[in-house]
């Protein structure tokens, strides 16, 4: 398939993001358009009460169907299910995933592109941790959990990615059906294993630095439950990868 | 193989050559050193494993960028999508 035909589907798991949505949105929308690739947005809102989906319609009014896809669900249900149900509706062959929170910036897609067409690589990750890449709005302690953590992974398990707990990243549509399906964990941890699974098919891995902006609006997460949660699926995959 | 396993084999050979080097370390006046050396050998490794664990961490934490224009940036981009989005139509709240 050459590059005029390929397309790129982006899906944007959805929860009480009433605020950013509009902004990620356009944000995409001008990324993609100053870099002439084909593109659709898919939606995916787990039933937000903010009225997350109301947004997504307006954006559907101002964009048009084809760019913008709604594929609500009714309640939450998990970002493994979330990939799964977007997939099915995903008519690019390249599958970007990223937040909607505004903590990852479309600009960066289009470098995640030409990396991956560079050694047609099967997945690209965004990566905080090398090169450029970094945080804004982070403070002493969470950089030192997250370097620590990232450190303590890398000696663990060596999975030739940077970046492991990472969500931004662009699949060869493929390759991220095969992962999702054969992922099992949840939050954090199912970035984790996406990619080391994916080490364990024999998925080629590019990387691209990125800067990661803690969420703009809303509230960002990291207390004693998402440490633990992390170091429990750090030794579920030690132990059974 | 899984990698829980790969650190138990590493560990088991580990432990073999210590066991080895801790019998074939001759015991007399002379070689007190060298038997103590042996002796806690696994201690001075795991300490030197945790002196490099912790500078690494440390260093990376240190050299972390933080990323100052990119916030900038965005909080521009963020008013002129409102702005775009206003004229395009869209309410608002």
């Amino acid at each position: 398939m050459g590059a005029a035909d390929d397309k790129y589907s982006v899906l944007l798991p959805t929860y009480n993001e009433k605020d950013n949505l509009p902004i990620i949105v356009w944000l995409l929308v001008k990324a993609f358009t100053d870099s002439g690739y084909d593109f659709e947005i898919i939606v995916i809102d787990d039933g937000s009460p903010d009225g997350t989906l109301d947004v997504a319609k307006q954006l559907q009014t101002i964009y048009g169907d084809k760019k913008i896809v709604l594929r609500p669900r009714e309640k939450k249900l998990g970002l493994g299910t979330a990939y799964i149900h977007g997939i099915k509706h995903a008519t690019g062959n390249y599958v970007v995933i990223m937040d909607a929170d505004l903590s990852h910036h479309p600009k960066f897609i289009h470098q995640f592109i030409e990396k991956q067409k560079e050694k047609d690589y099967d997945l690209v990750s965004g990566t905080r941790y090398s090169g450029n890449g970094g945080v804004y709005g982070w403070d002493l302690k969470r950089k030192v959990i997250s370097r620590g953590a990232n450190y303590v992974t890398q000696v663990l398990l060596r999975p030739g990615a940077s970046d492991l707990t990472g969500s931004f990243r662009l699949y060869k549509k493929k390759v991220l059906e095969k992962l999702v399906q054969s992922c099992k964990s949840k939050g954090y941890v199912f970035q984790m294993e996406m990619v080391i699974r994916a080490r364990q098919f024999g998925f080629t891995i590019g990387e691209v630095p990125i800067s990661f902006v803690d969420r703009v609006y809303g509230e960002s997460k990291l207390g004693g439950n998402e440490i633990y949660q992390f170091a429990k699926g750090l030794l579920y995959l030690f132990a059974t990868t | 193989m899984t990698k829980l396993v790969e650190w138990l084999g590493g560990a088991g050979l580990f432990a073999g050559v210590w066991a080895y080097l801790f019998i074939s370390t001759p015991v007399g006046n002379s070689s007190d050193f060298a038997r103590h050396f042996v002796l806690f050998l696994p201690f001075y490794v795991l300490l030197a494993f945790a002196v490099i664990s912790v500078s690494i961490i440390a260093w990376r934490v240190y050299t972390f960028n933080d990323c100052e224009e990119a916030a900038k940036e965005l909080k521009q981009e963020i008013a002129d999508a409102k702005a775009d989005l206003i004229k395009k139509g869209f309410k608002l709240d």
